[in-house]
């Protein structure tokens, strides 16, 4: 995993977060302790390892987004609106890329040269409603 | 039923839906407080507040880029306000996990549990998570938090919470809370939010009038006894307990932390933080207890405008 954070995200986290591998390739991350077998469950969901690169997760994408030196695409207030609206975005970019307005990170996109394709859940994002869905910034 | 008590109405009204609706209850409100005031702000809605997420943003670039809708500012938790809708879903904040919907009242207990990074802290009725995620943003994602649940039904909304606001730290289990009291002297805080009839929630819900039981108080007595003597048991010593409820029963407040005090060699402690309780009970339908349950912190409706709340901070020597 840190490998893969430093190919594709030239990131490198702190040694104390862990990673585990859960079903259908999502990888959790963590911090141990001595709860650890007492747990039922344990961490975030981190991401998805996809056949062609990390997807980061939104809580990924704060964790990762605060220190990585490329892939990280900013969007403009409008855009991020609609970003969280669940629309992909036009960007000329390649593969996955954290998506990011000042500090807020809003996961990953995965650009196929012409759009950025939206990964935000259906359940985080924001409901449109004109004049206040956007207002924010 | 839907019910509806206009909280401008006159008084009399306000009572008679009380008595109407739940006659049993508003005995019991009668005796813990029966002045207008308390019954009036027993029915006005509860203000919309939010924390602050510091585990993934600064309060103050949260705060203005909320500006438009943040009404006020909770006084005892800097990270805490008040907004002008409750309509979070179209919040890029709140979807992102920046902000998170929490009642005014229900900031204090995480507050007093004098916190720090690297702690090892157990939550131990800890769904839906609005305490345990706040726990984790005074630890600053450093330590760790084993945050417990007895009931499965409840455990799939506080992994959801945990996981909004980016908690790496929260080890979840799902037991009984009276179980950890097999842990002694393993943690260096307790939280006992413990689950209690709710009488303090009806602002939040007017079904929690009808729902409300005498008879359901004294199986919660001896249930919040338990648990806070199994947290006693797993605090270390010079640790600090914390014991909160949703309810202004007595029998479930004052009581409980008298029965720690009469059973253990535990300290109480007054609650420093610029909110505005009432008297607690020293005495209560023919039962008497410690002077020193007065440090407690008592919340009634109209006291700071929230929730009817409890809160007792608990050290162990």
């Amino acid at each position: 995993m840190r490998k893969l954070l430093k190919e594709q995200f030239d990131a490198e986290l702190p040694e104390d977060i862990r990673f585990y591998l859960g079903g259908k390739n999502r990888v959790y991350a963590y911090k141990s302790c001595e709860f650890d077998e007492t747990a039922s469950h344990k961490g975030i969901y981190f991401g998805t390892i996809e056949r062609d690169g990390l997807r980061l997760s939104i809580e990924g994408s704060f964790i990762v987004g605060r220190i990585a030196k490329k892939n990280v695409i900013e969007l403009d207030a409008e855009s991020f609106g609609r970003w969280m609206r669940g629309e992909g975005i036009e960007a000329g970019v390649r593969g996955y890329y954290i998506v990011k307005c000042g500090n807020y990170f809003a996961g990953c996109g995965k650009g196929n040269g012409r759009v950025l394709r939206n990964f935000v859940p259906k359940d985080r994002r924001v409901v449109f409603d004109e004049g206040f869905g956007i207002r924010w910034r | 039923m839907r019910v509806y008590i206009d909280p401008d109405g006159d008084i009399e009204e306000i009572k008679e839906a009380f008595r109407a609706i739940n006659p049993e209850l508003y005995e019991r409100l009668l005796k813990i407080d029966g002045s207008d005031d308390f019954f009036r702000y027993m029915v006005k809605p509860l203000k919309v507040s939010v924390r602050v997420n510091t585990l993934k943003a600064e309060v103050e670039e949260v705060r203005e880029n909320l500006r438009e809708i943040i009404i006020g500012e909770v006084p005892w938790c800097k990270e805490g306000f008040y907004l002008s809708t409750n309509e979070f879903s179209k919040l890029p904040e709140y979807q992102l996990g920046l902000i998170f919907s929490q009642e005014a009242a229900s900031m204090i207990p995480p507050l007093v549990m004098e916190l720090e990074p690297g702690m090892t802290v157990l939550d131990i009725a800890a769904s839906p998570g609005a305490k345990t995620t706040q726990i984790a943003q005074y630890l600053q994602n450093d330590g760790c938090i084993v945050a417990n649940d007895v009931k499965h039904s409840r455990i799939n909304i506080l992994i959801s919470n945990l996981q909004r606001c980016g908690v790496l730290i929260a080890k979840v289990t799902i037991k009984d809370g009276r179980f950890f009291g097999r842990f002694k002297d393993k943690f260096d805080a307790v939280l006992v939010d413990a689950p209690c009839s709710n009488m303090g929630m009806i602002r939040k819900n007017y079904k929690n009038i009808r729902l409300w039981k005498l008879r359901d108080c004294y199986g919660l007595s001896k249930l919040q006894k338990g648990l806070l003597m199994a947290a006693y048991k797993a605090v270390k010593p010079g640790g600090v307990v914390v014991y909160s409820t949703c309810t202004l029963e007595p029998m479930e407040n004052e009581e409980v932390v008298d029965y720690l005090l009469r059973n253990t060699d535990v300290e109480i402690e007054g609650i420093k933080l610029p909110v505005k309780g009432v008297e607690p009970f020293t005495e209560f339908d023919g039962k008497e207890f410690s002077q020193e349950v007065r440090k407690c912190l008592r919340l009634h409706p109209q006291s700071s405008d929230t929730e009817g709340f409890f809160v007792a901070k608990l050290r162990k020597p």
